[in-house]
């Protein structure tokens, strides 16, 4: 599937990504997103209809532990460190009118 | 500079102090300063901490020997920037459980090296922090990701120091600056307090000027962490153990598409030479294939991506590090934190995974990339039941020139051709110095291992190191 990129294109993935882009950052990234998807293109050629996909190359399993209440000494410090925090909070813009 | 073993030995013998060993490795680091391989050189952390080893007086495997950390790690109340503009101010507020680790050994941490952002780039060049010189040769890269963490152990300013590898970025700058670099298996070393790229991907390991240190680091980091779900519970060998039984009887595998045209002739001679010497030591060569190598770039790259768009998600204004544009509302300030903070190939992977993962992309793109992943993972199961281990270049060339590449991000990646297999495979994989080119530039070999194998690689590793003499050669100006 050859998949043309074009400044639409990457302004749509730039507005998932929550990334801002100049017409100049844009316009530079068309023509590498689609120098890197043109090299991805030998894949399309691969019979991979019966191979199954690999996320982890080791097999993971979700192990569990007590639940036993910890209190996190660092806590605080996670909230020292944020742009800005109210009581235990993290604070962000308002959102609703 | 001496070695880990050295340095260590002369603290037990109490012939120098922590103290005094940690402000030798200062000195040499602002003495290299030009290098650019520290982002973070903590001269008062590291003397206090020194002084604490020096009242307790520890024996561990690295007893009073200053290192240093990829400034990927989480050090508590310590810059931790991820080589980034985004976290340019973040200061840790905990410990990675391998630097709690090394310090557990005896270790001196006295800094935080240079990286490219996120650990995206095989060259140091996306780091907001600069670049990273070669030591052999400053006008070159010291390679990438963890150029930093090769450059401060190629100066001899440490012994020994902490990179990550995704896809190379320990294998690649060691062989750049001729020193051991090792990847262990996926899971071998804690990724806890390691700021993530690519999950499935990501590993700790070590760089040192000799397989033994090599072996004492990774002894030293490895092992099973409750608060890492994917590191492996099992039991850790005695590394440094048993490194001097040769490689007699041992099997080599030769994968015809690691030795292709592409290879720079100097070093297409070092590694068959180094072939040769494996021979002469009673090792058996076996001819093997990886058949879909060649395709392993472009999975990888699709892999990694979007892997990496969904990590970096986090960074958005709220929680750590910058934030911009909140006067504006909340989604303004997204866009501009993340605008401003993360830089151009920071922004380009984020895209590329964006655009990979997002609806009528995800089958043709991403879904066939992790297909792919299944076909590399059985090529190397494939060759490793016809052999102990591979034997490859780590890098087809040497050291390039730093601004070569950085206007072709597709070239950049092929850098990474010979390393990133090993990654989707999870496997442990090697690079330890075989010889030079004709400008002076080191030239990496490369061993890749069966999982959790990685004693036989070391042992494999230090066979050749025995014979030859490359890992003794120090860059020009460098004692």
């Amino acid at each position: 599937m050859k998949s043309p990129v074009d400044a639409a294109t990457v302004a749509r993935v730039a507005k998932l990504a929550h990334i801002a882009l100049s017409p100049e950052a844009t316009e530079k990234l068309v023509g590498d997103l689609q120098r890197i998807l043109d090299y991805a293109e030998s894949l399309q050629k691969l019979a991979l209809e019966d191979v199954p996909p690999t996320s982890h190359a080791v097999t993971l399993t979700c192990p569990t532990r007590g639940d036993d209440p910890v209190r996190d000494p660092i806590a605080e410090k996670v909230l020292a460190a944020a742009p800005e925090h109210e009581g235990t909070a993290f604070k962000v813009p308002k959102i609703i009118e | 500079m001496s070695t880990i073993e050295q340095l260590r030995e002369r603290f037990i013998a109490k012939k120098a102090s922590a103290t005094e060993l940690a402000r030798e490795a200062i000195a040499r680091a602002k003495k290299h300063a030009d290098l650019n391989a520290f982002i973070t050189l903590d001269e008062v952390g590291a003397l206090k901490a020194a002084a604490a080893v020096d009242a307790q007086r520890p024996e561990g495997p690295l007893a009073g020997v200053p290192v240093a950390v990829k400034d990927l790690f989480m050090q508590d109340g310590t810059r931790t920037t991820a080589g980034s503009k985004i976290l340019g101010d973040h200061v840790a507020a905990y410990d990675a459980t391998t630097v709690q680790k090394l310090r557990a050994a005896g270790a001196v941490i006295i800094g935080k090296l240079n990286m490219d952002e996120f650990a995206m780039g095989s060259s140091n060049e996306n780091s907001a922090f600069g670049p990273v010189k070669n030591p052999w040769d400053q006008a070159r890269t010291a390679g990438g990701s963890s150029g930093g963490s090769a450059a401060a152990v190629a100066a001899r300013i440490v012994p020994g120091t902490l990179g990550t590898d995704t896809g190379g970025s320990i294998r690649e700058p060691a062989a750049f600056s001729g020193i051991v670099g090792m990847k262990p298996t996926y899971g071998r070393v804690s990724r806890y307090g390691v700021i993530a790229f690519a999950s499935s991907l990501d590993q700790v390991g070590p760089f040192a000027t000799t397989v033994t240190d090599t072996a004492h680091l990774l002894a030293a980091i490895a092992g099973h962490d409750p608060k890492d779900s994917t590191s492996a519970d099992r039991p850790v060998p005695a590394y440094a153990r048993g490194l001097e039984d040769g490689v007699k009887g041992v099997r080599l595998g030769v994968p015809k598409e690691y030795f292709t045209d592409g290879i720079a002739p100097d070093v297409r001679r070092a590694v068959d030479a180094a072939i040769a010497v494996y021979q002469k030591l009673g090792a058996t060569l076996v001819d093997v294939s990886l058949p879909h190598t060649e395709h392993a770039i472009a999975a990888y790259y699709l892999l990694c991506t979007a892997e990496a768009s969904s990590n970096l998600a986090r960074y958005d204004g709220v929680r750590y590090g910058l934030s911009k544009g909140r006067e504006a509302g909340l989604a303004p300030m997204y866009d501009r934190t993340r605008s401003e903070g993360f830089g151009d190939e920071v922004k380009r992977r984020v895209l590329l995974g964006t655009y990979v993962l997002s609806a009528g992309y995800y089958d043709a793109y991403y879904l066939k990339a992790q297909k792919v992943r299944t076909l590399i993972v059985r090529d190397f199961q494939k060759a490793h039941e016809q052999c102990d281990a591979l034997i490859t270049p780590t890098v087809p060339f040497t050291a390039f020139a730093l601004g070569e590449k950085t206007q072709d991000p597709l070239q950049m990646y092929l850098a990474d051709v010979f390393t990133v297999s090993c990654n989707m495979a999870g496997l442990p994989g090697v690079s330890l110095p075989c010889g030079f080119d004709a400008k002076g530039l080191p030239i990496g070999l490369q061993l890749l291992g069966k999982a959790f194998d990685e004693h036989a690689l070391l042992r494999i590793a230090r066979a050749y190191e025995r014979e030859t003499s490359w890992h003794e050669r120090t860059p020009p100006g460098v004692a």
